[in-house]
């Protein structure tokens, strides 16, 4: 068979197509659970450390995530739990910061008086500066933080353990930390909208 | 002895001579730290360009000296002594080495280093600086790192430095960048031995000094006033000292021009609304990227009549745009 | 470039050393920026790209005699885009925590002119199993030069190594060692440390292309 001619051509072609992509969605389809299962577990892991509840494994993720429950205010999607009688909300928030957006999640009281957690899902500011937003050295300071008439304040000097709404601002990331101060106004206000008459 | 390393380079003596106030007005600001520091980066500089040029079978330029000298008199007073090494055989290997040694480089080498630091120690604005005077001895004693807010620090955070002291260059900063008379007097003395192009300082403070008021005055950025502006920081020392650096900047007087009003804006842009405290380097570089550029598509004065066949006509360039 | 060796020492030599796919020949340069800030990051990624290089080499190599001329390049493509989608998959089902560090950049692996360049240059007219060890030894190439850069950036630039701390805890994290300009700092170096030795050894240098 000559195989320079055209009708060779167009029927190898689709043969090899034809076998490549069968072969590509059989392998997807193969997969497609467990990639859904992962983004699952990621977003139900950020709501957990945003609601301050601790984990070990994913098994252990998706049972607690049972207790959640999620819930529609005003348009919001909002998770709640109710523990020591009280109920708390997390919301998942995405602000720009000063390169691209932050996306996380924040955990508040029912009126909106504290935060519960913070958890950071991904962000694009610029490494070891902005980008310590995601350590564990600035999130711990909204592990049960009051705030200062519904707002937090990121300031660069003097005391903010124990002071309301205060939190230390990351060294030389004042772009990073004024964005967060924004973007977290913001929710808190929104937030605070959304839940007005529930108490 | 010396003559067997060093090339003559009797232009860049004049360079080292017009630094000698502000290297002894730092040493009185900062004491031991500035011979610390100088001990750590003429061996480390000179050495990294004997090794590279030995090679090439040539000597030592002293233009090294030059680099030396302002390397270590814009950096930080309290920088780690290692840091400061890292950043001058930096400048030294990757800003002017690799390109072929003196004469060849793209990058200004002091420029170099010193954004090679800043980017990776970026912690070095929090506690790089120190409270000036008494030979080092101002802040308590025994503390030797003690921070203080650089009057761009100030600025930043709404508040207002003394404009005497900027002026004369009692406040915190970099080693050398602080003191505006000073500064004004090497340039003055450049100038006048022709061994700098003041057409280089007069667009690069031009272009800075018109941006800062066009940005304060339509309040933009509202916590920088021009006149302090221009006295703090470093633009006053980078006009001066680097921007009319002749390997790195364009011979054609039309191009110079073009050339520092672009460090000018590009410094005063990133200082006022980046993320940097500081933009002069990052202006120093971007104006050198286009330096060659610069000298190739602005038409010369018509004084020599060379017509180069291979000049790309309508090319826009900003301000002086035009075609060849 | 010509490639006359047929034996598989020779063929290891050569793209692991002195044609080399990142410091001789300059191909890949684009995720060697991009993925090098740290060793685990880096090592997957290599990893799949050896496997890439050495299954679509292999492929090719099989149905060389198949292929019709005009759409040579085309089926080439199909043949590599085939192999980098099964790594994605498989990265994101099983290593999502990875796969998510990577982003783009596994997919952008069709676009890695190495693994096109081995089909085209070798795969095309040499035998599947030996087309499979050149594709897998220029992988490994690629991989080698990768995990230098890595080394120096994760040590540097997070003081650890494959994500353990092996600095003391006073180190001073060199912050431009986390960003992709580094990297170009380093494969200059490697470039230049790879090329002097060459010329010491008395090897044949190829220039650059």
């Amino acid at each position: 068979m000559n195989k320079q001619s055209l009708p060779y051509t167009v029927v190898f072609s689709f043969i090899v197509c034809f076998a490549f992509v069968f072969l590509l969605s059989l392998t997807h389809q193969a997969t497609r659970e467990q990639v859904q299962l992962n983004q699952q577990l990621r977003l139900q892991r950020s709501v957990l450390s945003a609601l301050a509840i601790d984990y070990q494994d994913d098994q252990e993720v998706l049972r607690l995530f049972d207790d959640i429950e999620t819930v529609e205010r005003d348009g919001m999607t909002l998770y709640r739990i109710d523990r020591d009688d009280e109920v708390l909300y997390a919301r998942i928030f995405a602000g720009s910061g000063v390169w691209g957006t932050i996306n996380g999640v924040v955990g508040v009281d029912q009126d909106i008086s504290r935060t519960v957690a913070l958890e950071i899902i991904d962000h694009n500011e610029t490494p070891g500066l902005g980008g310590r937003v995601d350590e564990p050295e600035f999130k711990r300071q909204f592990l049960d933080k009051p705030l200062d008439d519904g707002k937090i304040d990121v300031v660069r000097e003097g005391d903010t353990e124990g002071v309301d709404g205060r939190i230390d601002a990351i060294t030389g990331a004042t772009g990073t930390s004024k964005a967060i101060e924004t973007i977290l106004n913001r929710e808190f206000e929104r937030l605070r909208d959304a839940l007005r008459g529930e108490v | 002895m010396l003559k067997d390393v060093f090339i003559k380079q009797p232009i860049m003596r004049r360079v080292v001579y017009s630094l000698i106030p502000i290297y002894l007005f730092s040493l009185y600001m900062y004491g031991w730290r500035l011979i610390a520091l100088s001990a750590v980066v003429f061996p480390l500089g000179i050495l990294t360009e004997y090794l590279m040029e030995k090679s090439r079978g040539k000597k030592v330029s002293e233009a090294v000296l030059v680099t030396c000298t302002l390397f270590v008199l814009i950096v930080p007073p309290a920088i780690p002594l290692w840091i400061a090494a890292i950043g001058i055989v930096f400048g030294v290997f990757f800003g002017k080495e690799v390109y072929g040694g003196f004469g060849r480089n793209i990058f200004n080498p002091a420029i170099s280093g010193r954004i090679f630091v800043w980017i990776s120690f970026p912690s070095l604005f929090a506690y790089g600086f120190m409270v000036p005077g008494g030979f080092g001895t101002a802040g308590e004693a025994g503390v030797d790192a003690l921070s203080a807010a650089s009057p761009l620090a100030m600025l930043a955070n709404g508040s207002r430095p003394e404009l005497l002291d900027t002026l004369l260059g009692f406040t915190g900063g970099s080693m050398g960048e602080t003191s505006a008379v000073l500064i004004i007097l090497a340039g003055i003395y450049l100038v006048a031995t022709k061994t700098a192009q003041w057409r280089l300082i007069v667009s690069t403070l031009l272009g800075a000094g018109a941006l800062m008021s066009a940005f304060y005055y339509s309040g933009l950025t509202p916590n920088y006033p021009p006149e302090y502006g221009m006295l703090s920081g470093s633009i006053l020392f980078v006009s001066v000292f680097m921007s009319t650096d002749p390997v790195s900047a364009p011979n054609n007087p039309r191009a110079q021009w073009v050339y520092g009003l672009l460090i000018g804006t590009i410094s005063v842009t990133i200082r006022n609304l980046g993320q940097f405290p500081e933009g002069t380097s990052f202006g120093i570089l971007m104006g050198n990227v286009f330096a060659s550029l610069l000298d190739e598509i602005i038409p010369k004065p018509a004084k020599k009549k060379r017509s180069k066949q291979n000049v790309p006509t309508g090319t826009q360039t900003g301000a002086k745009g035009g075609t060849a | 470039m010509s490639d006359s060796a047929k034996q598989p020492g020779q063929i290891l030599k050569q793209n692991m050393w002195t044609a080399n796919p990142i410091f001789m020949q300059i191909l890949g340069i684009c995720s060697a920026l991009a993925v090098t800030n740290l060793l685990s990051n880096t090592m997957i990624m290599t990893l799949g790209v050896v496997f890439v290089t050495g299954m679509s080499n292999l492929t090719v190599a099989i149905i060389k005699n198949l292929i019709p001329r005009k759409v040579r390049m085309v089926v080439q493509t199909l043949i590599i885009a085939f192999y980098v989608i099964i790594v994605d998959i498989v990265l994101r089902a099983y290593l999502p925590e990875i796969s998510r560090n990577l982003g783009p950049y596994v997919g952008l692996i069709i676009t890695n002119c190495i693994i096109m360049g081995r089909a085209e240059a070798f795969a095309q007219s040499n035998p599947p199993l030996l087309s499979l060890w050149d594709g897998i030894t220029s992988g490994m190439g690629y991989m080698g030069v990768l995990l230098s850069i890595a080394l120096v950036r994760e040590l540097l630039g997070f003081g650890a190594l494959f994500g353990f701390q092996v600095l003391p805890e006073g180190f001073e994290p060199w912050i431009i060692m986390v960003m992709p300009p580094s990297a170009f700092f380093l494969i200059g170096v490697i470039t230049w440390g790879g090329k002097y030795l060459m010329h010491r050894q008395g090897e044949p240098v190829l220039e650059g292309e």
